[in-house]
């Protein structure tokens, strides 16, 4: 820069011009803080009953609308031509959009999840083969966390068009054991002892009753189904207790759980007989 | 008599002191700075001895206790002290009532409460831990999406209480007074009632507890019935020395108006 072009560079700036600067810095500062107050208030009083990841949504769109007229306004008060602008943006934005199809395609089914609600932050879920906790639910994917702690990012548009499985959405869960003892047991004793198991445990819920249910026979023993619900967090412990207490019964009572057995003759030696 | 169940005791470093109650037997001892709490529960009922504070191990097994270790300094200082249990409790009525359209009733039933364990004395009391005296079942009361977790307790409706009736005394169970009122057009066959036992006052009067009365309205069966508890505790008899001292105000401090759904039809339960 030469002295002549430095001198009509400070020749600009007029004491004018800078008040004029300053104002606008100024307002644009005050006008920032406003917005990201707005959006804290309303994230923390309008949306009380809102999911968290609609709130993080709630407050990034308040944010960047408050930001986009904060520019308008400061290159409108520059003197920019806006219209201009704003076309150009248009054909800047249509040329990005068709660069980035499969982005905004993840964009707008991250949009569609959040405003469905399938799942929210915290929630077990099975998504296709992947099951784990939601640790965080973005504009372009979901981010899971294994229960053997690892760390699985699946696109959005992925999700959108998979059979997704909340396995926390509701407070209480079944739990169901297919059971099969042999013929010879008493089905009865095996029924009261296992409503008793249920009552007794603490984790197990009283109401909805547990449910007993006689299956079919089997080739190796009577199969039935029984079904105990429980509050969702205790799974772990309710699996084992009540997994350790039928073991413990049916063993104290003589109630065989019958193995497949496969028994093979040999015709050439009659009477010999092994046991597979 | 000194009462020794639910008192004041001083620890002495190293020396065990026992509790007992129908289903459990705690350990306290001092070692310095720590206390242990050793909890184990009774196997063999023969083996309980009379309830309360005692030096006799009698009933407790150290290998089967759960232990917990506080931190609590020079304090000697503990006490065990009766409280409500922490979650709602579905009360299921032995006998079911049932209580015609524009009528109203009053019945009286226990619910069983809680120990607290607390140390120190006056402003330096702090509280250690809770248990529950009487194991209780959980339940669901509501739909599967939007119901709650409570305790479940078969008991009693009866229509006087223990003031009239001398028998039914059980120093772990406090009585409560209902006032139902079923202003709906249907029968109200109550199989089940929620109590939100967390909005209730505990009273003591000598060995015997008591809850502020509850009030409920019935507007029908799918209406959301009106419940209310008193301000107040249960009426003393002042003239002949039985007052009745309130020992633990609510855990959660009920609102004016509390609108919870108070019952339920086995068929709002979705089956299998």
């Amino acid at each position: 820069m030469t002295g002549i072009d430095f001198d009509q560079f400070l020749a600009y700036f007029t004491a004018d011009k800078v008040m004029h600067v300053l104002r606008i810095f100024l307002f644009a500062l005050a006008f920032y803080l406003l917005v990201r107050m707005s959006a804290v208030i309303v994230r923390r009083t309008l949306t009380k009953n809102a999911s968290e990841q609609s709130k993080v949504l709630i407050h990034k769109m308040i944010i960047y609308t408050g930001v986009a007229v904060i520019l308008i306004v400061v290159l409108d008060s520059f003197g920019v031509n806006l219209s201009a602008l704003l076309g150009a943006a248009g054909v800047l934005g249509v040329a990005l959009g068709i660069a980035s199809q499969k982005s905004l395609g993840n964009v707008i089914s991250g949009l569609f999840l959040v405003s469905d609600r399938t799942f929210e932050v915290g929630d077990a879920v099975k998504i296709g083969s992947f099951v784990g906790v939601v640790h965080s639910l973005d504009l372009l994917s979901v981010k899971l966390r294994t229960f053997d702690n690892t760390f699985i990012r699946i696109p959005n548009d992925q999700i959108i068009s998979t059979e997704i499985t909340n396995i926390t959405r509701f407070p209480i869960r079944r739990m169901d054991f297919n059971l099969r003892v042999a013929y010879s047991a008493d089905i009865e004793l095996a029924r009261d002892l296992l409503l008793d198991i249920a009552e007794k445990n603490p984790l197990c819920l009283r109401e909805p009753e547990p449910f007993f249910l006689c299956k079919e026979f089997s080739s190796s023993g009577i199969e039935f189904l029984f079904a105990i619900w429980f509050e969702k967090s205790s799974y772990v412990a309710v699996k084992n207790s009540v997994f350790l207490s039928i073991r413990q019964a049916f063993a104290e009572h003589d109630i065989e759980i019958p193995v497949m057995q496969v028994k093979v003759w040999y015709p050439e030696t009659e009477g010999r007989e092994t046991v597979l | 008599m000194e009462n020794t169940l639910w008192a004041h005791r001083k620890l002495i470093d190293g020396r065990p002191l026992y509790w007992h109650c129908s289903e459990k037997v705690l350990c306290f001892v001092k070692e310095g700075d720590e206390l242990l709490l050793g909890i184990s529960p009774v196997e063999d009922e023969s083996e309980v001895l009379p309830w309360g504070f005692t030096l006799l191990s009698a009933g407790f097994d150290v290998e089967v206790a759960i232990w917990h270790r506080f931190i609590v300094g020079k304090e000697q200082q503990i006490e065990l002290s009766p409280c409500l249990p922490d979650r709602p409790i579905v009360v299921i009525p032995v006998v079911g009532r049932e209580l015609p359209p524009g009528r109203k009733g009053e019945f009286f039933f226990s619910v069983p409460m809680w120990a607290a364990l607390y140390t120190g004395t006056g402003a330096t009391r702090v509280l250690l831990t809770e248990f529950p005296c009487k194991t209780l079942t959980s339940t669901w009361f509501g739909d599967m999406a939007t119901g709650e977790l409570c305790y479940g307790l078969s008991a009693d409706l009866h229509t006087i209480g223990r003031e009239e009736d001398g028998e039914r005394i059980d120093p772990f169970e406090a009585e409560v007074r209902l006032y139902l009122r079923n202003t709906s057009q249907t029968m109200l066959d109550f199989s089940r009632i929620c109590i939100h036992v967390e909005h209730l006052s505990l009273y003591r009067e000598h060995d015997r507890f008591f809850t502020n009365e509850v009030f409920v309205i019935f507007s029908g069966p799918d209406q959301v019935s009106q419940v209310r508890f008193a301000k107040r505790g249960p009426k003393s008899d002042a003239e002949h020395g039985l007052v009745k001292e309130k020992v633990t105000p609510p855990r959660i401090e009920p609102e004016t108006s509390i609108i919870k759904r108070s019952f339920s039809f086995l068929k709002s339960l979705t089956e299998i």
